[in-house]
């Protein structure tokens, strides 16, 4: 709709950079990080959308965002998916157009001559043309992900402006770049043979924010990987727990640091385990006296010096630590109590000791476990962090059961 | 060691040569720019001293500074700025600007307490030269002291021009560092050049044409192309950061991942540490290229992890002592847990084979990493010394080494644990 109304209205590009410019951006789209653990695709599309506003008007990046998408070698993605990307980037190049021309933009380049014109007439409406197609791009990412995985909206959205967005608007540059090369420079089509180096730059760069969140994914993975040698049930145990933790987390409303923190502490709450006897980690509980109970309990302490040395999972270690306190400031090892105790730990306690509620599939109706957990909570008032509780609580109701299986959304 | 002592010399002597030479020429022939060049050399030069000041280094990368070459190879390349006037000075003056910066830089770099590397600093301004003296004397003929002639070509050819002499400049600097390095190591020129090559080679094209870009947009841009064209590759710097800071994430999970043996009991402390440190030696003497070394390192520092799926520890965690099939055991765990890093397969192929004895090599041939048989060595040395330093743990530990020569252990590798150790006498 609104190609065909751009098409109308706007004015209609050349024939030769609109193909050029598609073809630009189907190997932007085809040269993508493939996204194993991040839902997010990194590629310097976005710049190609932008220097389209530019050269192509309205239409023509309208035209390049949804041609993009069309040719696309992977088999795997549903047809809604691959309808969903169509409408946004056309979407993002047709609105990114329009803002330029209402930010002044020139429509014949060939015209503009000069430092100063440059600046106000090419360069400043695509920056914010740059801008506003970074919060659409947002916007209506967080929007599709909210509606499918039911992560809420502000937490995908802040998500992805705070982990991209920065790179997303300073590599808009390189669309200004672009323009300049193609009209004042005289380089014409060639511009686009020589930008690639600088767009492949960029590609990189955005490859490495998606690395540096799959490099801590991977070494947690790792973790968890060597405690489920020696312990093969905990493997799913924690798999559940940091999915619980993280729903909580969510539902009291964290950041996404914060977030991530949790999450990385109820994976590897158990790290601790490495160290603890096997044969008294395969006894069944009835059978293990109280000093052994107390040998096991001390794996959080274990743990946290274990992990100790890793940069990113600094904050983690203390949640890791302190998730035997109790509320009340009766547990172990510091004694600590209330606001005290770290949040990441408040939450983990209370994700761990709902999980253990059902071992394995069994048949209970989701009601029911609530309920259960309910109790559970109830059972012992100065255990558990009451607001931690009530989110677990919520979380539960909103989401099921955690299954251990398909994390979500993993950033 | 030596090597590095004996190469910083040349790297000075090169750099200082063309520092002098450079600035006489220019001073002789009067080669000087007048009025409205100065404002555009001195952002160029500018550039350069920053771009020297912020150059990137990182462990298995060949150290660069990619601003301060894009800058330089705009500078040798723009002679043309807006209203159609000509720059009105030459090569001389372009590489001594140049040097004068790098030297600044470095000067300031080494009075901050920071680290500087000469051999890659000389480099770059090689690569300078290359690019100044082909472009301006050899191609455009420009005579020293007089305005640049224009050049005829057509924009597009001008800049593919343009980008050949740069790549041609880098494969120089690559040559020049590479023959530096060969001459300090005893490592061969042709495998150092493909390697710093490889390195850098993504990073190389982009500096390359970032230079000619500014080049290319200074007619109509006017001094402000400079900043504008160099922002990609600033931005480029911090995603670099970000790099280096995965790598170094990595880094501390294999640390923490080697220690968790230790901390869980397993093995003593610093077991792998200690065969780590050992095995890089013993690579080292048999002449393993860096790369090579450093998934050594790693796969050295990894190699008891599998030992955390035991019920109960092996006294003294010396997988040495263990039956065939339990070290392949652990062998098999250590792998599965390496490769889920996904990011160290170089180190899990090594892990893999680390059980194997040698005479499978001999008598079936079949295909055993170098590494891989190191670590075999080391971690049998290792193993059987249990840490104790003395003299008669060390013979007592090489003698049962020696009964597995050629069965067990490659005799290559033993002899280079010797000299390692610096017990070559204990070879008789």
């Amino acid at each position: 709709m609104l190609g065909i109304f751009s098409w109308v209205h706007g004015r209609h590009p050349d024939l030769a950079p609109l193909l050029l410019l598609s073809a630009m951006g189907v190997l932007s789209f085809n040269l993508r990080e493939p996204t194993v653990t991040s839902r997010i695709g990194f590629s310097f599309l976005s710049i190609i959308l932008l220097t389209s506003a530019a050269i192509l008007g309205p239409f023509g990046a309208w035209f390049v965002g949804a041609a993009s998408q069309v040719v696309d070698r992977d088999g795997n993605v549903k047809w809604f998916q691959r309808l969903f990307n169509v409408a946004m980037n056309s979407t993002i190049g047709a609105v990114g157009a329009y803002v330029y021309l209402v930010m002044g933009g020139a429509e014949d380049l060939d015209r503009v001559t000069g430092f100063g014109e440059l600046i106000r007439h090419v360069g400043l409406p695509l920056i914010v043309a740059d801008v506003v197609q970074c919060l659409i791009n947002a916007v209506l990412l967080g929007g599709a992900v909210s509606l499918f995985q039911r992560v809420p909206f502000w937490v995908f959205v802040r998500r992805i402006l705070v982990s991209s967005g920065v790179a997303y608007i300073g590599y808009g540059v390189i669309g200004f770049l672009f323009v300049i090369l193609w009209y004042p420079a005289g380089l014409g089509a060639f511009s686009a043979l020589l930008v690639m180096a600088p767009l492949l730059a960029a590609r990189w760069a955005f490859v490495q924010f998606g690395e540096e969140l799959r490099s801590h994914e991977r070494v947690v993975e790792t973790l968890v990987t060597a405690l489920g040698t020696k312990e093969p049930a905990a493997v799913e145990r924690s798999a559940r727990v940091a999915q619980l933790a993280e729903w909580t987390a969510e539902e009291l409303g964290l950041g996404p640091r914060q977030i991530a923190i949790v999450r990385y502490t109820a994976t590897l709450h158990e790290v601790g385990h490495l160290g603890v006897p096997a044969r008294l980690l395969r006894r069944s509980p009835e059978a293990i006296s109280a000093a052994e109970r107390r040998a096991i309990d001390r794996h959080c302490v274990a743990g946290a010096r274990m992990i100790e040395g890793i940069d990113f999972l600094e904050d983690a270690r203390s949640g890791i630590r302190h998730q035997h306190e109790r509320f009340d400031g009766g547990g172990t090892p510091d004694g600590l109590a209330g606001q005290e105790i770290p949040v990441a730990a408040r939450i983990v306690a209370v994700a761990a000791a709902v999980e253990a509620l059902m071992p394995g599939p069994v048949d209970v109706t989701l009601p029911a476990r609530v309920v259960d957990a309910a109790r559970l909570l109830r059972s012992d008032p100065g255990r558990f962090d009451p607001a931690a509780g009530a989110a677990t609580i919520e979380a539960l109701e909103k989401h099921g059961w955690p299954s251990g299986v398909g994390t979500g959304v993993t950033t | 060691m030596n090597g590095t002592l004996r190469r910083e010399p040349v790297a000075l002597l090169v750099g200082v040569l063309g520092l002098v030479t450079t600035v006489l020429l220019t001073l002789v022939d009067r080669d000087l720019p007048e009025g409205g060049d100065v404002g555009v050399v001195s952002v160029f030069a500018l550039m350069i001293v920053l771009g020297e000041w912020f150059r990137l280094s990182a462990p298995g990368f060949r150290g660069s500074a990619p601003i301060a070459t894009a800058a330089a190879f705009g500078l040798a390349l723009t002679t043309e700025v807006p209203a159609g006037h000509f720059v009105g000075y030459g090569a001389a003056f372009v590489l001594a600007v140049t040097a004068v910066a790098m030297v600044i830089a470095t000067a300031t770099r080494v009075l901050a307490g920071r680290e500087v590397s000469l051999v890659e600093t000389t480099g770059r301004f090689v690569a300078t030269a290359v690019v100044t003296l082909v472009y301006r004397n050899v191609y455009l003929g420009q005579s020293p002291g007089t305005e640049a002639p224009s050049d005829p070509l057509p924009p597009w050819q001008r800049a593919a021009l343009m980008l050949g002499i740069s790549v041609l400049a880098l494969v120089c600097d690559t040559l020049f560092t590479s023959v530096l390095r060969a001459l300090a190591a005893t490592a061969n020129l042709r495998r150092t050049f493909v390697e710093e090559v490889r390195s850098s080679f993504a990073m190389s094209m982009a500096v390359a044409v970032t230079g000619v870009l500014i080049a290319l947009a200074a007619p109509p841009m006017g001094i402000a192309a400079v900043p504008l064209f160099l922002m990609p590759l600033v931005l480029t710097l911090f995603a670099f950061r970000r790099y280096v800071s995965i790598r170094a994430t990595y880094l501390q999970s294999i640390r923490t991942l080697s220690r968790l043996t230790d901390v869980a009991g397993y093995t003593p402390a610093g077991h792998s540490e200690r065969v780590a440190a050992l095995s890089v030696r013993v690579g080292r003497e048999l002449g393993l290229s860096e790369r090579e070394l450093l998934d050594l390192e790693y796969a050295a520092l990894l190699h008891d992890i599998g030992q955390v799926a035991l019920v109960e520890p092996i006294p003294g965690g010396a997988t040495v002592l263990a039956a065939p099939a339990d070290q392949r055991r652990i062998e098999a765990d250590t792998v599965a847990i390496v490769r889920e890093t996904g990011v160290f397969d170089g180190a899990a192929r090594i892990l893999e084979h680390q059980t194997t004895p040698y005479r499978q090599v001999r008598e079936l041939g079949e295909e055993i990493p170098l590494t891989s048989r190191i670590i075999k060595v080391v971690n049998a040395y290792e193993d059987l010394t249990a840490g104790a330093r003395s003299a008669r743990a060390r013979e007592a530990a090489i003698e049962r080494i020696y009964l597995g020569l050629g069965y067990e252990y490659d005799p290559r590798v033993v002899d280079a644990l010797l000299t390692s150790i610096g017990n070559g006498s204990a070879q008789a």
